[in-house]
């Protein structure tokens, strides 16, 4: 009896041991999965951490292209659903077996991608592809990979840290390739492809985009005898009179500039100039827009999802404890899955200033150490071609980079548009994320009521330095 | 007569420790480990130092030297010595509790009670459960609409509102409280295994000895100071390091009860996250590389220290 206790507690030191030496049951960093994508953690709303692409896709929400309503132009949808070769893509000489790596967002999106990947083999029968699904963490696994030579060839690269994988080294140039093979880059929308850019050189091509819009629900609006606000003073208007009507909270408003930073550029301000190379967090149209956004949280007209104890405000506006939310285009499929019977509309964020919104992108790149750079180049140079992209958005889940692919699913028609007004909304520069840490928890201290525009400004500012600076 | 000295040595080393022959089967036999360990654990740290003076890429290595500036910033960093801090008060806590309660329930355990195995299995088994998954719970649990706040809800007296927090109390939303409600849950997570090691040591105790502690007309509860305390003493060291250890790298709980800032305002940021983030948020390698540096350090003098405060050979030995 004494040695087995004795054996197990030494088996366990040696458990102990073998990771890392902590007394507490330590697990590796990967293992513990994003908190935003879990929907666990209290403080934040997932689709921050957890970017648009990554955001709750559900089985309905794959609506296939040939469900959207007619009077789609024929040669569009066309060849591009079926995953038959595309006529006159420019393959190059390579061949080979490839690797495309990225995080997953779950079978439905699985599905479609491997549509695009199998057209992609038609097309250019000298090449096979699969698809490696990073479990976890994907930036942080990915970026290890890269830094020590073991790269895919192409993987995903949010935009949220493209900047800073651009400054490390690990993503290659594109515009020898893009001029070599007459890649069409005027195709994309400008503020897409910038996250991709540095020094005037192109590193990674956007896959698709999501953007923010606003949702309102219908009943709820109509009980109060609401129309749906346009402009910040309708919606300020339009939340009163929801509120007097018996609705608590009616606007749910995520404190992270993910969101908030629409209204800012609404405003006609934001956190950086259009360049990226000057603060505008400081100036009166951002400070005005700060102010707007805190008495609104004030006056108990807003809540953040924490506040409500809710993950993120999807979910209270299919649980109709808000009338009004301000979410991207991810919503949809939530909706259409886990609350089917709420009835609501997406309208533009409403303007202050100027009409303005924040989109949201990944692209496809490849390292310096890619094994088969020709494949590379083949491969995503389709999956960003038009045909490519058309087959890929056809999914019905996100809306395309570029602006000669036609929008098909319903849904997406409505948020289209934005794309015409969007600004990025992260990943603007290297060292964004520290920029963004300071200013969302500046904001959400101040929609606890423990802060002020001067403080989330005060909060920002220095880290936007460090990040000019450096 | 130069390489005289050596050899006597030698030759005095093999005769105390048996022959040649069985030196080499002892190093052959450890040859693996020792080289694993050398390599994975020794050499890791000899990198991370390097990697710590130089303006280190994720991909082209090296760039330039940079000297000691990256500790300069370090220690000058107001978030670190915030996450100095809360490590500190974390380890404070959780150490001395975790180490009663491990010691408490060894003791309920080594006891002759019907179910034995299964209260050993009941208290163990937070341990082997994932600390992630048993995080999320936890979180559930906490919610200012949760378990938790349910039950002091339905109870007649609620002590934790005359502590001031109030009924639907966001517990790990809060700044106040978030810490130490992680402290309670890695308590209640750890303290399975701190019972284990304690329960190991218990075992070795001589019946002996209790005994002749009861032909002497000792009681319960002397027996458990006079006798059994005393004599735990390599335990106490041993748990007290694991769990000091264990402590200082907190991380997991952390990272999923307050995302990558340790949210709310900093409160749940710990010395291993704040790594995190300068690795892979920052993406300032060089910078997380003297984090783990300066942690490595403070995990070896608080090792060095408790040595000297129970470590040494207990004099009855």
């Amino acid at each position: 009896m004494r040695n087995r206790w004795l054996a197990a507690a030494s088996a366990t030191v040696l458990v102990l041991a073998a990771c890392g030496g902590g007394g507490t049951a330590t697990v590796a960093p990967v293992a513990t999965g994003t908190p935003g994508a879990s929907g666990a953690s209290p403080t934040e709303a997932p689709p921050t951490e957890a970017p648009p692409t990554e955001a709750p896709t559900t089985e309905a929400s794959a609506s296939p292209a040939d469900e959207s309503p007619g009077g789609e132009s024929p040669d569009v949808s066309g060849p591009a659903t079926s995953s038959g070769p595309v006529e006159g893509f420019d393959c190059g000489a390579g061949s080979g077996d490839l690797t495309l790596s990225g995080f997953s967002a779950g079978g439905v999106e699985e599905g479609i991608l491997r549509g695009v990947l199998d057209s992609f083999e038609a097309t250019c029968p000298g090449y096979t592809v699969s698809f490696e699904v990073i479990a976890g963490e994907y930036g942080p696994v990915m970026l290890t990979r890269l830094g020590s030579g073991d790269a895919p060839d192409l993987f995903y690269v949010q935009q949220g840290y493209s900047q800073d994988w651009i400054q490390q080294g690990v993503l290659q140039p594109l515009d020898d390739r893009i001029s070599a093979t007459s890649f069409d880059m005027s195709a994309f929308y400008p503020g897409y492809l910038a996250p991709f850019q540095q020094e005037a050189q192109t590193f990674g091509v956007p896959k698709d985009s999501s953007v923010l819009g606003m949702q309102t629900n219908d009943e709820m609006l109509a009980d109060a005898g609401v129309d749906i606000p346009t402009t910040v003073e309708e919606l300020q208007t339009a939340a009163q009179v929801l509120k007097e009507s018996g609705v608590d909270t009616p606007m749910c408003f995520a404190s992270e500039y993910a969101r908030a930073g629409a209204f800012l550029h609404a405003y006609g301000g934001g956190m950086l100039t259009e360049d990226a190379t000057a603060e505008l967090i400081d100036s009166p149209e951002s400070r005005e827009a700060l102010d707007w956004i805190l008495q609104m949280h004030q006056d108990g007209l807003a809540q953040n999802p924490p506040q409500m104890g809710v993950d993120w405000c999807g979910q209270a506006l299919g649980e109709e404890r808000v009338a009004i939310a301000f979410e991207g285009n991810w919503v949809g499929p939530a909706m259409s899955t886990t609350y089917p019977d709420i009835a609501y509309t997406v309208s533009p964020i409403p303007t202050g200033a100027e009409e303005a919104t924040l989109s949201f992108t990944a692209a496809y790149a490849f390292s310096p150490d890619s094994p088969n750079p020709d494949g590379s180049w083949a491969l995503l140079s389709f999956m960003t071609s038009q045909e490519g992209m058309q087959q890929w958005t056809n999914g019905g889940l996100v809306l395309p980079s570029r602006s000669d692919v036609e929008v098909q699913e319903p849904t997406l028609q409505l948020y289209a548009p934005f794309a015409e007004f969007a600004h990025p909304g992260e990943g603007l520069l290297p060292g964004w994320s520290q920029i963004q840490d300071a200013f969302n928890g500046a904001l959400r201290n101040a929609a606890d009521g423990n802060g002020t525009t001067d403080d989330i400004v005060n909060a920002t500012l220095p880290a936007i330095q460090a990040a000019l600076g450096g | 007569m130069a390489a005289a000295g050596p050899a006597r040595r030698l030759t005095r080393w093999t005769s105390a420790y048996g022959g040649r022959r069985e030196i080499l089967a002892g190093y052959g036999l450890i040859a693996i480990p020792l080289l694993l360990f050398l390599v994975l654990n020794i050499g890791s740290i000899v990198f991370a130092l390097v990697i710590s003076v130089f303006e280190w890429q994720f991909r082209g290595g090296a760039q330039e030297a940079i000297g000691l500036e990256n500790y300069q910033r370090l220690l000058s960093d107001q978030t670190f010595q915030k996450a100095i801090y809360n490590v500190a008060t974390y380890a404070l806590w959780v150490v001395p509790l975790q180490m009663a309660l491990g010691l408490l329930l060894a003791v309920i355990v080594n006891a002759k009670i019907r179910g034995q195995t299964f209260f050993r299995a009941a208290f163990y088994f937070p341990a082997i459960a994932s600390s992630a998954a048993i995080t999320v719970l936890f979180i559930f649990i906490m919610q200012p609409q949760g378990l938790f706040n349910g039950i002091r809800a339905s109870l007649p007296i609620d002590p934790l509102a005359a502590l001031g927090f109030a009924p639907g109390h966001n517990w790990l939303g809060t700044a106040t409280t978030a810490l130490g409600s992680i402290m309670a849950l890695n308590i209640w997570t750890t303290s399975g295994t701190m019972m284990l090691f304690y329960l190991a040591s218990l075992q070795t105790i001589s019946r002996e000895v209790y005994e002749a502690a009861r032909i002497d007309g000792a009681n319960t509860w002397q027996t458990f100071w006079r006798i059994t305390f005393p004599l735990l003493r390599p335990a106490h060291f041993f748990v007290a390091t694991v769990s000091v250890i264990g402590a200082l790298q907190l991380f997991d709980q952390a990272y999923i009860g307050g995302g990558s800032n340790g949210d709310p305002n900093f409160s749940l940021m710990s010395i291993v996250l704040y790594l995190y983030n300068a690795a892979f948020r920052q993406f300032n390698l060089d910078y997380a590389a003297a984090v783990g540096i300066v942690l490595f350090l403070i995990i070896f003098v608080a090792t060095l220290i408790q040595r000297q405060l129970f470590g040494r050979t207990p004099s009855w030995q």
